[in-house]
């Protein structure tokens, strides 16, 4: 055990091994990210070894995983902090988590060795269960659920023992309902197509837009109390706020999923309006970052979180908002979804949504274990701009694909085999997809200069040591 | 209640969610008969043995499909149980294949193949695919192409052989067939009909 | 829809929505940075206004959601102050105390 280690709890211990595990996963879905963006210059590359599908579906699932473990290591860094002392069950969720990384290298190893098997029930248990995001077989969905029912103990169970329920704890276990309860959905296998997608994106939907946000919001909350001393009645305000806004409007916006499955006509006009009142309350927080960041003295502690909190909140508006309404009203989206457009904006939203404000954890996590008392620097900055920069070319890059693919392909072809092949070909769909790939280099970059900043955080151990405190962080 | 009080906003966060899963509960329920096989939007397996078309409505302004007199498939008639086992096979090759991180159905999955939603109607099985085979019918072509899509290829991105035996490559035909009878509220518009409407 | 008509709509939407964000920031900034800067808020409120205009007259959209977004254009104008002065409502009381 190191000197910096000895300071923490030990459900911050593996909130560290959760984000290790995350930045390496994060790597991972850059690495296929950057493959599948191959095969649309080079069709032939790997063909009937490593096909599109496969890497495609290895970007995703990763994507989803190591989100889901930055987020669940927060939440464990975090919640000693809340609740006044270790959490319960913390040796269960210490196995969980080796458990979590054994299920995810076999499904991995699967998915890259066997990739797709015959047509039943052996595949679904096994191999693969063929629906986007929810590839993981059977078997592994249901280590997956008992890893987030551990999370889920390990959460409401510390609230139980210490008997302390703050407004966030409140949050934080009911959030923790929907966001298992929703996930059960990954073991159906429904033969009407319009059906398994009505219930599918109750998953997709409720946990990226929903249940997420709520969880980031509350990671948030935590983070403003401990970095920038912010009062409890101020966060849990605008927590209690935040959730109004997200499920008030993220709801009945899973309507915008529902245009076209063969679900009722309803479903334009309500998906429509929820999604399109959606930038409002994005513009208000993005006051309110703005506000936090002149008011409290983050700066003057952990610059590079500040950068990212900030960016998060204007990537949000941006990614989601600006994105999210260009393509949101039916009339517009009836050319624009199932196009690089809608690619477009899932990084975007993505990226503003959860990627940023994970990373600011990350910091934030890396100053504490290291006990330096003012973390700076130049380093990061690397990171930060190669990452920014990466990924506005890559949506810009994707939108103007997908604008083309929607004007060629959809409006003026009428959406046949040949009139994807003829959009596909266009020289503005194939500019985009070479300037994709070039700025997916950039942003490739700057996860490396992220990394490397991150682990030099530990270079300047001996200096930070002597101010750092020997309380638990 | 003094706005600057969490709790203030604590009841108002709670009253929303409440209201909204409500609502989202009984829209769910509607939905749920509406997309049900038989439903008002999703039609019977056994309309695979009737013809299928898609056209503008006036009045609803947009696309629809139509439902046409008998077209046998692969110049059989299949009743209700018959083609449910067909289909639930097709739903089986199409998830162990992992057909929609290539293709999208309904406009979800991915983007790297064409959309499959009303892929039955694609003038490509006339034009392109039952010369290429030299197959009397679309569904002969269309069970040619699955079985060995590197075979017949049509541009520079291929589809790889994924090993459907017959009667796999049979059954996703009926499927693609039943899934182009949905009412898709218009989607995917103006299909196969460049420039014969608004 | 014609083609033209889809990306010169969904621009429009877009165009408006970065507006309405380039208000709230310039607006947020008039009060923490300089008062200058909000001739640029008042410069990105009427491009929103101009742009929620623009989509009404000329694009094909329905008239609902013309209606929603012209009306989302005049609720865009009171967000940044209204959430401004909740802020400084909310953190008067730790204001005081430090």
């Amino acid at each position: 055990m190191s000197t910096a280690e000895i300071g923490l709890y030990r459900s911050q211990k593996l909130a560290l091994r959760y984000f290790t595990a995350a930045v390496i996963l994060f790597g991972v879905m850059i690495l296929f990210g950057f493959l599948s963006s191959l095969y649309y210059l080079h069709p032939s590359m790997l063909f009937k070894v490593f096909d599109f599908n496969t890497s495609k579906m290895l970007h995703i699932d990763t994507l989803v995983i190591w989100l889901l473990m930055a987020l669940m290591g927060s939440i464990y860094w975090f919640l000693p902090k809340e609740i006044g002392g270790e959490i319960a069950g913390i040796r269960f969720a210490e196995i969980m988590f080796w458990a979590f990384c054994v299920i995810v290298a076999i499904v991995a190893v699967v998915f890259i060795f066997v990739q797709y098997g015959h047509a039943d029930e052996f595949s679904l248990w096994f191999i693969n269960q063929g629906r986007k995001y929810l590839e993981a077989p059977r078997w592994a969905s249901l280590g997956i659920v008992a890893v987030l029912l551990t999370f889920s103990y390990n959460v409401i169970g510390s609230a139980i023992k210490r008997r302390k329920m703050t407004g966030i704890l409140w949050v934080l276990c009911l959030d923790l309902i929907p966001l298992v309860l929703v996930y059960t959905d990954a073991f159906a296998a429904q033969t009407n197509m319009s059906v398994d997608l009505y219930w599918w994106w109750w998953i997709v939907h409720m946990w990226v837009e929903s249940t997420w946000e709520v969880l980031i919001g509350c990671i948030m909350a935590m983070m403003l109390m401990e970095i920038a001393g912010t009062s409890r009645r101020i966060v849990e305000t605008w927590l209690y706020i935040e959730v109004m806004l997200v499920l008030g409007a993220g709801i009945l916006g899973l309507g915008h999923h529902y245009f076209w499955i063969g679900t009722p006509e309803y479903w334009l006009s309500i998906g429509g309006f929820f999604s399109a009142l959606e930038p409002l309350p994005l513009l208000g927080m993005v006051v309110h970052a703005i506000y936090d960041a002149g008011s409290h003295h983050l700066k003057n502690t952990n610059t590079p979180a500040f950068w990212w909190i900030t960016a998060e909140a204007f990537g949000n508006f941006i990614g989601a908002g600006v994105w999210g309404f260009m393509m949101t009203l039916p009339q517009i989206n009836l050319f624009s979804h199932g196009t690089q457009w809608t690619v477009s904006h899932g990084h975007f939203a993505f990226y503003g949504a959860y990627v940023c404000g994970v990373i600011a954890v990350f910091y934030l996590a890396r100053q504490k274990y290291t006990g330096i008392e003012h973390l700076h620097g130049k380093g990061w900055w690397w990171g930060f701009g190669l990452l920014n920069f990466g990924m506005l070319g890559m949506v810009m890059a994707l939108l103007l694909a997908g604008m083309a693919q929607a004007f060629y392909g959809r409006a003026i072809g009428g959406s046949t085999l040949m009139a994807f092949t003829d959009a596909s070909q266009n020289a503005w769909f194939v500019a985009g997809m070479w300037a994709r790939t070039g700025f997916g280099v950039v942003f490739a970059l700057g996860y490396v200069a992220l990394v490397w900043d991150l682990l030099a955080i530990r270079k300047r151990l001996p200096q930070a040591a002597a101010v750092s405190s020997p309380e638990p962080a | 209640m003094d706005i600057q009080e969490p709790g203030f906003w604590r009841a108002g966060a709670i009253s929303t969610t409440a209201v909204m899963i409500v609502v989202l509960i009984f829209l769910s329920i509607n939905s749920s008969q509406a997309i049900a096989v038989g439903g008002s939007h999703v039609p019977d397996y056994s309309v695979i043995n009737r013809q299928i078309g898609y056209r503008y409505d006036w009045t609803r302004r947009e696309d629809v499909p139509v439902i046409g007199g008998p077209q046998p498939l692969f110049g059989k008639v299949y009743n209700e149980g018959q083609a449910t086992a067909l289909m639930n096979r097709a739903k089986l090759v199409i998830q162990s294949r992992n057909c929609i991180n290539c293709h999208t159905f309904f406009g979800n999955g991915a983007y790297y193949g064409p959309d499959l939603t009303k892929s039955w109607l694609d003038p490509a099985w006339h034009q392109i695919f039952m010369p290429m085979t030299g197959a009397k019918t679309q569904e002969e072509a269309m069970v040619m192409f699955l079985m060995d899509p590197p075979k017949y290829p049509t541009w520079d991105r291929r589809m790889p052989n994924l090993h459907l035996s017959e009667q796999d490559a049979q059954a996703v035909v009926a499927y693609l067939k039943w899934m182009s009878a949905v009412d898709t509220n218009g989607f995917p518009a103006n299909f196969g009909m460049q420039g014969e409407k608004p | 829809m014609s083609p033209e008509a889809v990306l010169y709509s969904a621009g429009l939407c877009g165009l408006l929505t970065l507006a309405a964000f380039g208000y709230g920031a310039f607006y947020v900034g008039s009060k923490m940075l300089a008062v200058k800067l909000i001739y640029g808020a008042h410069g990105c409120y009427f491009i929103v206004a101009a742009l929620a205009i623009l989509i009404f007259l000329s694009t094909p959209l329905g008239i609902g959601w013309k209606i929603l977004i012209v009306a989302s254009a005049v609720v865009y104008a009171a967000v940044p102050p209204v959430t401004w002065r909740f802020l400084v409502k909310l953190h008067a009381p730790e204001e005081q105390h430090s």
